[in-house]
């Protein structure tokens, strides 16, 4: 059975195969459109320690495999070897989601002898240290992410290239995809620039352009995207999210995915089972059903590529998903 | 060839979850997975890096109305299977 067959089928068996956890907002580089408002939130509580290591514990119970570390910039975090280590004993397949800037000789080899990841998957911005620096806002970070990736690549680490496609990179997407392939490094390429968690539509400023955005199109179809899966007519759900996956921010917020940030729990006054099988994440659910229902009723629309709930409760606009339905199996498969 | 008195366990960078009695097996190193049904996910679940093959037919035949015999060489089949694969591999000292 395929990863994608057996991992779509759990859309409807609400097991949270996939995991994303934000260890921190902050960060070192600059981007204008990121996703994260930068620093933490003066209001939030940032979950400590026990409680991570608790969750950990609880995604285990609940049967996730997948376990992202993100952020902000997870390797700021202070607990994040805590948590790798912890990780790697409960024998999640973790994937470190970072900007690689600070992933020097010495953090790469703990790195790998501490948290041993499954996947360590680094941004992106272009094929230039102009087009790269522009997005970051830090001078000089597009070398030392080559030198990073020297490191990372030197060490053993299972690197996969994160490109977010905005309208100052969409030129150098073939570029991108020659500087990966030089390194044999895999790249993941995501059209979707979201507005912020708080719904500030600025990052979008930055979206791709028609014409960027069908370049990405003839990509993907190249070869890039996703095998077709042959239980795909019989799922009645969207989307895994909020049945097979869930996010965390740093502050114990739940929410069915990175991309729809619906609370649906606070970790900080809940176990987590008791927030999966909530009436919250149940009406996740619902609405994720009942966007299917609504794609299907438009027949000839590209499977995937409109309608994400998610992005929907952000910015009340229709735009294309990276995810095929499936965001977070497609590494897997792009190589 | 895998025989009762064998020893086998998971090797490394090998994790799997079993999810409403099958299991998704993820070959980490190269990203390859591997689903397998009811059974299979039985067989994977008693591979602990202690317990003889034999053992392991004790443990279903209690489960499984099968003749003991085509039980253990269903499993052996198996489990050479999942050796092949790149799954499990002997245990030190493990036969």
């Amino acid at each position: 059975m395929s990863f994608h067959r057996f991992a779509g089928r759990l859309w409807d068996r609400d097991v949270p195969l996939s995991a994303l956890i934000e260890l921190t907002h902050r960060c070192n580089l600059q981007c204008p459109f990121c996703c994260s408002q930068p620093g933490e939130d003066p209001a939030g509580t940032p979950l400590g320690r026990a409680r991570l290591l608790r969750l950990l514990e609880e995604l285990r119970a609940l049967q996730t495999l997948f376990l992202t570390l993100s952020g902000g910039e997870p390797l700021l975090h202070p607990d994040l070897w805590a948590v790798g280590r912890r990780a790697r004993e409960l024998e999640f397949a973790v994937r470190l989601k970072t900007n690689g800037h600070a992933l020097d000789e010495e953090v790469a080899r703990r790195v790998h002898e501490e948290i041993a990841p499954f996947a360590v998957e680094i941004s992106l911005h272009g094929a230039t240290a102009a087009t790269h620096d522009r997005h970051t806002g830090v001078p000089g970070s597009f070398e030392r992410l080559r030198h990073h990736l020297d490191v990372a690549q030197r060490m053993g680490l299972r690197t996969t290239l994160l490109a977010l496609v905005t309208r100052h990179n969409e030129d150098e997407l073939d570029a991108m995809r020659a500087l990966a392939r030089g390194r044999a490094l895999p790249l993941v390429l995501d059209p979707v620039v979201t507005p912020r968690h708080d719904g500030d539509p600025t990052p979008r400023d930055w979206a791709p352009t028609a014409r960027g955005r069908a370049r990405l199109r003839a990509l993907l179809s190249g070869g890039d995207a996703p095998a077709p899966d042959s239980d795909e007519g019989a799922r009645r759900r969207f989307c895994g999210a909020g049945a097979s996956t869930l996010a965390v921010d740093p502050y114990g917020v739940v929410s069915p995915c990175v991309q729809w940030r619906t609370p649906v729990g606070d970790l900080h006054e809940q176990d987590l089972e008791s927030i999966w099988r909530g009436p919250p994440m149940e009406e996740i659910r619902r609405l994720s059903e009942q966007a299917r229902r609504d794609r299907e009723a438009r027949p000839g629309t590209a499977l995937g590529w409109e309608d994400c709930p998610g992005i929907e409760h952000l910015d009340g606009h229709h735009v294309g998903c990276a995810g095929h339905g499936a965001c977070e199996e497609r590494e897997i498969e792009v190589e | 060839m895998i025989e009762p008195g064998m020893v086998l366990r998971r090797r490394d960078r090998v994790v799997y979850r079993v999810i409403d009695d099958e299991a998704l097996v993820l070959r980490m190193d190269d990203a390859e997975c591997l689903g397998l049904d009811e059974v299979g996910a039985a067989v994977l679940d008693r591979v602990d890096g202690r317990r003889p093959v034999s053992g392991i037919v004790d443990q279903l035949a209690l489960i499984y109305d099968v003749e003991r015999a085509q039980l253990e060489r269903d499993v052996c089949a198996f489990l050479q299977e999942l050796v092949d694969a790149g799954v499990l591999q002997p245990a030190a000292g493990g036969g």
